[in-house]
């Protein structure tokens, strides 16, 4: 390792040096603006974002690599989640503009610290190294309780800013402890050298490296909202501005499910790579029924709760626990197929709970309420949003014919397709699905059946919002339909970086 | 090597003990006649008031965070400044980009007003120094 | 500096046979107990100088009761602090009041350690003895929290807070310019920086005005840290213009308003030994340390001459201005020039370096130190504020970035 090598490497990070290029851009430009015109700064920084999403789509990753001594990866699986992340990013970010908890108040540290906040996201998706997956999970915690408790002046969101903190560090705690474990075990904190370790050295205690890796898992347990570390969701989802609690619910999921999969499935299975064979476990550790213990844990407790919530947003903060469940279910597959399928639904859940967040954050502009029972009738007088709802709310039960169905077909697919082992969860994930259907159509139930009057005057929403509803509406219908371009592509991301 | 830190400790345990040994000299010969009034805390004279142990300000608070900041910064530059001869021109680029990155931060407290000691500027206060009164005086100034 | 010790221990006829590693042991406590001598006798010395030179500069006569001159009047001061009564207020908090001021006194002597008097006295010849000194040194901030703290008294809670906000906002500007000269010379050793220092050249290199070698007078950038670092020096150890945390007329006595006797005598120890060793530190990162500042016998003899040339002047001028006759320095250069001209050992010795040169350097600082007490008012604390963070802190950052420019454009350093 030297310096040349590391200029060599720098190459490789194009997204994020115009990333933090445009991080300092937007701090140096907000310095100039006052709180009237610090909105510009979330001109800027959309632009930017745009800018980071061209560049990520112009990186070659046929060759995969390791930079930095192995401490980040490039390859196409981080680019495919970069991707998703750049796109939810940009479409809060417009969606924040509209947000009316966010109006006459100074705005630009809110977009600069989103910005951070996708960097550390950048690179928490490529990490391969415990102190840069330990590093990067930090930068996205501290970021997302600065925007958790953005609203200064607003009881709750204070509320749930120190509740993030309270449990994020107990957590963070907690991995770090297991992190050292793994050290001790093996002897090294580069995530390959720590398979070689394991699948050389036999002599390992398996209690001890069981704990040691259950303690890493609460740290992206956490990140993912999985039962029993989903404690802290509901109340930060309700607490935060609507936009960072939409946004919370996708991209750091995200974010935390690709770190998971990479270093489970490069840590704890024979051969690191995914793509050629199936995934074996390592012999002494049966990771796989614990987590599919968590899966099925996860989702049950995610859609029994949601079913007596009354406020959309905490409706939508435990059905996304359910959603985490959801996504377990592939991590549990260990084949390119459960990855794929993983890759798939992190896409089109980004969309439809994104389009769900944000038809309901319009209505608390619009109509000012968050109960469920308020939206009586609002599938009549507002016609757009009452259709947008009803795709969103669809797609998150999967049914056909929209994205999250072919989403959860595939991770189902995933499931079923390693053989009888894990029928059990794929029967609690079906289970699971029907209960859902309760509380997503019970939105509808009350937009459409509760009361049925057509007002003399609709309800029109602004341009700007209709065209990023309609942005978000088109490939959740449509996509799947021509060729299915997402699945050809999550299929050829699935190839982690392997030495 | 490690023998230099190991003179270092015994340098300050020398100290210690030479220093206790004064305690001891004055244990033996000072005085022992303390009373109530002696061991009372000061207070210009006054009997104490209220309770010292408070809630302090935050700005105290706040030049602690951004002193945490900046003075990692410069435990960050001491191994380059020591490798700098040897390395040359590409750790110069490097660093420049890192102290650029930390006078945005800088620039960003300052515009902030973080640096400011004195936060609130009266322009006007109250009373005879209300605005309207003070007008109303560069008003007989400028008529006389 | 310990092993030639030890070595030399056990050379002697009369010395004890024993194992090399129980002689070591034995040097390193001698060599501890000679740096509290120091450390104490120095502060009792600069005790006296203190109040002798602020009498001279206010026309006073200063203390001249107690021995000639009232030079034992700071022993007296410090017997009579002995035989004071121990006092720990009731309410205070009795474990952190006692700790309190050996912490402070402990990280400044423990400070000592890596200071080169010579080049071969230095008590622990560290690799990263810069790193060292200005770690330990700020260990200060923890025992003026903590007895300010302890002593549940006002005065003593603002003089402490205070404190601690001026030393950590100091700490960083001083940090900074002690880096530029870390980047110079390449090295954290005390002693590898003083060697860098060696010889003579010219002023920033290219000025034709021979002076040594100096890292102040190497390039104009680390001109400017020398000047920074003094003031922020001078706040670190809370002297005036910057003695907020102490400053009598508002806040009785600071964060020492508790203490008396012998545990206020630790602070005024203290207080010195940080002093000396700011000067010291100084002398040594900025002025050459232990380094003679004429390279060759020939250059001692006429840098004297054009000093005494200077001195006559300002004789002169003193006498023309102010009609009155200003002796010393003419008498000491006149004296010195003499010698050098006339004793070839002199001259000889004056190039040589060593103790002599580093107190010299070290006594001038505390002088000029002293000298800003009575001259300079004290700051308000959001100028102290200001001045750190919105004066120090820019150009230090500048002046770190200005000195590899230096270095790149002067070929120290190639791409």
């Amino acid at each position: 390792m030297n310096l040349s090598q590391i200029v060599q490497d720098l190459g490789f990070l194009t997204p994020e040096i115009l990333l933090t290029g445009l991080i300092l851009l937007a701090i140096i430009y907000d310095l100039f603006l006052t709180k009237e015109t610090s909105i510009r700064t979330g001109y800027l920084a959309i632009a930017g974002m745009a800018i980071v999403l061209f560049s990520l789509f112009a990186q070659n990753v046929e060759a995969s690599q390791g930079l930095f001594n192995q401490m980040v990866a490039y390859d196409g699986y981080a680019r495919y989640f970069k991707i998703i992340i750049t796109l939810a990013t940009i479409l809060v970010m417009w969606m924040s503009f509209q947000n009316d908890e966010l109006k006459n108040r100074t705005i630009g540290e809110y977009y600069q610290l989103m910005l951070v906040l996708v960097f550390g996201m950048f690179f928490l998706v490529s990490a391969t190294n415990m102190l840069s997956i330990y590093l990067s999970l930090e930068i996205v915690s501290i970021m997302s309780y600065l925007l958790a408790g953005y609203l200064k002046e607003n009881l709750r969101s204070n509320e749930s800013a120190i509740k993030y903190v309270v449990f994020g560090g107990v957590s963070s705690g907690i991995m770090l402890y297991g992190i050292s474990l793994i050290y001790g075990l093996t002897g090294s904190l580069n995530i390959y050298e720590i398979q070689a370790s394991l699948a050389a050295n036999a002599a390992i205690s398996p209690a001890l490296l069981m704990l040691a890796f259950v303690l890493v898992f609460v740290g992206f347990g956490y990140k993912i909202a999985a039962v029993p570390f989903h404690f802290w969701t509901p109340d930060v989802y309700e607490g935060a501005p609507a936009t960072i609690t939409a946004f919370l619910s996708v991209a750091p999921k995200a974010a935390g499910f690709a770190v998971l999969l990479r270093f489970l499935n490069t840590t704890l299975t024979l051969s690191g790579d995914p793509n050629n064979i199936a995934l074996e476990s390592l012999s002494n550790l049966d990771w796989p029924t614990l987590l599919a213990g968590v899966s099925a844990i996860t989702m049950t407790v995610g859609n029994v709760v949601a079913l007596q919530q009354t406020n959309i947003k905490r409706m939508l903060a435990y059905s996304s626990i359910a959603h985490a469940g959801y996504m377990l279910m592939g991590v549990v597959v260990m084949h390119h197929n459960g990855v794929s399928a993983i890759l798939y639904y992190a896409g089109i859940y980004t969309l439809m709970n994104l389009g769900a967040f944000f038809v309901a954050i319009y209505i608390k502009n619009a109509f000012n309420t968050e109960t469920i029972s308020d939206y009586t009738g609002l599938g009549y007088k507002a016609p757009m949003i009452g259709i947008a709802m009803a795709v969103f709310m669809f797609s998150l039960t999967g049914l056909p014919p929209t994205g999250g169905f072919v989403a959860k077909f595939y991770l189902f697919r995933g499931l079923v397709g390693v053989g009888d082992t894990f029928i059990w969860l794929a029967i609690v994930g079906l289970i699971n699905g029907v209960v859902s259907l309760y509380y997503y159509l019970r939105v509808l139930y009350f937009m459409y059946f509760k009361e049925m009057n057509f007002p003399d005057v609709y309800h029109r929403a602004p341009l700007q919002f209709n065209i990023l509803i309609v942005i978000i509406i088109i490939p959740l219908l449509f996509g799947w339909m021509i060729g299915d371009p997402l699945s050809t592509w999550t299929a050829s991301a699935t190839s982690f970086f392997v030495p | 090597m490690l023998e230099h830190y190991g003179t270092a400790l015994a340098l300050g345990i020398v100290g210690f003990l030479l220093m206790y040994a004064a305690f001891i000299i004055q244990k033996l010969v000072g005085p022992k006649n303390s009373t109530d009034v002696k061991l009372d805390t000061y207070e210009c004279g006054e009997e104490p008031e209220g309770e010292t142990w408070i809630q302090f300000n935050v700005r105290f608070y706040v030049i602690a965070l951004i002193f945490i900041i900046f003075d990692i910064e410069v435990v960050f530059l001491f191994p380059w400044a020591v490798v700098f001869k040897d390395l040359g021109f590409l750790t110069f680029i490097e660093v420049f980009v890192f102290i650029s990155i930390l006078v945005v931060g800088l620039a960003y407290v300052w515009k902030k007003g973080d640096l400011q000691w004195v936060k609130m500027k009266l322009k006007y206060g109250t009373g005879r120094y209300s605005a309207s009164n003070l007008l109303e005086k560069e008003n007989l100034k400028e008529a006389a | 500096m310990i092993e030639s010790m030890a070595n030399w221990f056990l050379s002697l006829t009369w010395f004890p046979q024993m194992e090399l590693a129980s002689v070591k042991l034995l040097s390193v406590l001698l060599v501890g107990a000679g740096l509290f001598a120091f450390i104490a006798v120095n502060a009792i010395v600069l005790v006296y100088v203190e109040r002798k030179v602020s009498a001279f500069m206010q026309v006073r006569l200063g203390p001249m009761r107690v021995g000639p001159y009232g030079t034992l009047q700071t022993v007296a001061d410090a017997l009579k602090l002995l035989l004071k009564e121990d006092i720990i207020p009731t309410l205070a908090d009795s474990i952190l009041f006692r700790v309190g001021p050996f912490i402070i006194l402990i990280s400044a002597i423990v400070a000592f350690a890596a200071i080169p008097f010579s080049p071969t006295v230095t008590a622990a010849d560290m690799s990263i003895g810069l790193y060292y000194i200005v770690s330990i040194s700020s260990i200060v901030v923890v025992g003026i929290v903590m007895s300010g703290w302890a002593s549940n008294n006002k005065w003593s809670l603002y003089g402490a807070m205070r404190s601690a906000a001026q030393i950590v906002s100091y700490e960083i500007p001083v940090g900074l310019t002690l880096l530029a000269v870390v980047a110079m010379a390449g090295s954290l050793n005390m002693n590898e920086i003083i060697i860098a220092q060696g010889g003579s050249s010219n002023l920033f290199h290219w000025i034709p005005l021979p002076l040594p070698n100096w890292y102040m007078f190497n390039n104009p950038f680390l001109f400017i840290a020398f000047f920074m670092y003094i003031i922020g020096a001078t706040a670190e150890i809370n002297r005036t213009p910057f003695d907020l945390p102490e400053s009598e007329s508002e806040l009785v006595a600071g964060f020492m308003t508790e203490y008396s006797g012998i545990r206020w005598a630790l602070f005024f120890l203290s207080e010195y030994a940080n002093f000396t060793l700011v000067a010291f530190l100084t002398a040594v990162v900025f002025m050459g340390g232990w380094q003679s500042p004429f390279e060759t016998i020939f250059a001692a003899k006429t840098s004297l001459l054009v000093l005494l040339a200077l001195a006559l002047a300002w004789t002169g001028y003193v006498k023309t201005k102010a009609n009155r006759l200003s002796i010393y320095p003419l008498a000491i250069i006149g004296l010195s020039t003499i010698a050098a001209w006339l004793f070839p050992g002199f001259a000889i010795w004056i190039t040589e370096p060593g103790l002599f040169w580093i107190a010299m350097k070290v006594l001038s600082l505390i002088f000029l130190l002293m000298w800003f007490r009575w001259t300079f008012p004290r700051l308000r604390v959001d100028q102290l504020m200001y001045v750190s963070w919105k004066v120090l802190m820019p150009i230090a950052l500048f002046n770190l970035i200005g000195v590899a420019t230096w270095m790149w454009l002067t070929g120290e350093i190639q791409f």
